[in-house]
């Protein structure tokens, strides 16, 4: 399975929401991600990709799209 | 220059004529609309004029931000911008309390609108997440975009700036939705919201002690219709307005009434705006995720706060805040320690009901013009008095016509403009000046400002 699937996959378990939505559309614009899952998105990305996310990086608009989670994770695990 | 005015349609008209007979001539397009800016500025107030060298002050940030790679240098940049446009919201917002005297006459825009979307460009920029526009042409038509200057919707001037680089295009289908928007925003300014303020509102808020409780209630639930269809009115007239020059602004309503909980709500209601507080106040306070729950109330509580105090510096609409940033952080707390499944019909019926008279609730604050003076309605609330006898038949019609209308699904207008696309844009145009001239009548008295217009 790919980055990208994978990153979708927690989303889609954070969220409870099947939906997937395209690389460059606003997750939290289409209602799958808030605030309030942010964090709870973030504490799955660390558990799937085996990743330590620092708390100044809990920012919307670092996890706004799926590019943007997929070029954030890419960096993180290089 | 109200929005809702027949001199807003006419110079609209004007603007669209002359900006689509240069279709050939991009250039040309955008010196008109910066043109169109700097007019509509001036109807307001001279003084606005000197507007755009605050707007060539960003640009110039702008460019800097762009080349520089030294982050003293960035942060230096960046304080300017802040301090630019900072200080003019501030400027404006303390200047009639320091001085005790109304600036209306010189100063009749607040500009928040504009100082917000301006920052969006250069810590956007800052951030590294935009490019830098060359053209300060280009720069001065979005961020002096007319439509939305006095009261938004609030765009991200890095999206406002693609668009104002691509082609600008207006099919038959952009047309319709155009006309449509401008056509629902009047009926809802016009013939509900101000129908609203005039016969039931500002009665009730105004002299409350000779009202029953039902009546204030009603008045507390009409306040909360009337708030909606002239902001919501508002953003509209200003999406259609932008549409017709080939500009899509975003949208800032998705029946707010209806969220399940307050954070819903917030998604829902000024959807620019909260989205403008998350992304460059709420995400810039430090947040621990092994304390989730205070760190985050404790976030949620001063952005609020401090989006409270925007609207004006008094303790009515601090407290106003303070009870949204609360309530998000009880809603946070409730989520973080249950694992909530979806809520069965009864569940959601049950959440809307709670959110919307919380959210009533908390009007009472955003409304009274003092604290005294909700202290007021909320005693009267309390006086268990249930008489509707001062509800004349028009206000209880348009009042339910009001509710009904908030509760229309979204695809309702979608459809009605595929319908509308289908005849030709003349005819569409026509049957418009119709429906401006219609209404202006029907309201009668004229528009009364949007409420918004004074933040």
């Amino acid at each position: 399975m790919g980055q990208e699937a994978r990153i979708l996959k927690v989303l889609q378990r954070v969220s409870g929401k099947n939906l997937a939505p395209a690389a460059d559309e606003s997750l939290f614009a289409s209602g799958l991600l808030d605030s309030f899952a942010l964090t709870d998105f973030i504490a799955g990305l660390e558990e799937e990709f085996g990743v330590s996310i620092p708390d100044s990086d809990l920012s919307a608009r670092k996890f706004d799209t799926l590019r943007k989670v997929d070029s954030y994770i890419s960096a993180k695990s290089a | 220059m109200a929005l809702s005015s027949a001199p807003f349609f006419a110079f609209l008209a004007a603007v669209c004529l002359v900006f689509w007979l240069s279709v050939r001539a991009r250039r040309l397009q955008i010196f008109l609309l910066v043109l169109a800016n700097l007019f509509f500025l001036a109807h307001f107030s001279l003084i606005f004029l000197a507007l755009p060298l605050a707007a060539l002050v960003d640009y110039l940030v702008g460019r800097g931000l762009g080349r520089q790679r030294n982050s003293i240098v960035r942060r230096m940049l960046l304080g300017v911008s802040l301090a630019v446009n900072v200080g003019l919201l501030l400027s404006l917002k303390l200047l009639p309390l320091l001085t005790r005297a109304s600036w209306r006459w010189l100063l009749p825009l607040t500009l928040s609108f504009y100082c917000f979307q301006s920052l969006t460009y250069t810590i956007d920029l800052y951030l590294g997440e935009l490019e830098p526009t060359r053209s300060p042409l280009t720069y001065l038509a979005g961020a002096l975009f007319f439509p939305s200057i006095t009261a938004g919707p609030i765009p991200r001037m890095g999206n406002l700036l693609r668009q104002l680089s691509s082609p600008f295009l207006l099919t038959n289908e952009q047309g319709a939705e155009a006309l449509l928007l401008i056509g629902t925003g009047l009926v809802k300014k016009l013939l509900i919201a101000d129908f609203l303020a005039n016969n039931l509102v500002d009665r009730i808020f105004d002299t409350p002690a000779l009202y029953s409780s039902g009546e204030i209630l009603l008045g507390v639930y009409g306040y909360a219709l009337q708030l909606f269809f002239d902001f919501s009115g508002y953003t509209d007239i200003a999406r259609g307005a932008a549409i017709l020059l080939g500009i899509e602004l975003p949208e800032n309503f998705r029946q707010p009434y209806l969220s399940v909980n307050i954070a819903e709500f917030w998604r829902r209601w000024h959807i620019t705006f909260s989205e403008w507080l998350r992304d460059y106040l709420f995400d810039f306070f430090p947040k621990r995720r092994k304390f989730p729950v205070l760190s985050y109330s404790y976030a949620f509580l001063l952005t609020m706060m401090l989006g409270g105090l925007w609207h004006g510096l008094s303790w009515n609409f601090l407290i106003w805040g303070a009870l949204h940033g609360l309530a998000l952080g009880v809603v946070f707390a409730w989520k973080k320690r249950r694992t909530v499944p979806s809520p069965a019909w009864w569940g959601k019926l049950l959440g809307s009901l709670l959110t919307f008279h919380f959210v009533c609730f908390t009007w009472i604050f955003f409304r009274a013009s003092t604290l005294p003076g909700a202290l007021q309605i909320l005693r009267g609330l309390t006086r268990h008095t249930w008489s509707f006898a001062n509800v004349t038949l028009p206000v209880a019609v348009v009042f339910a016509a009001a509710a009904i209308l908030h509760s229309l699904p979204s695809s309702w207008f979608e459809r009605a403009t595929r319908l509308s696309a289908r005849v030709p844009f003349w005819a569409q145009g026509l049957a418009m000046a119709a429906l401006i001239l219609l209404i202006q009548t029907l309201a009668g008295r004229g528009s009364a400002p949007f409420v918004y217009g004074n933040f």
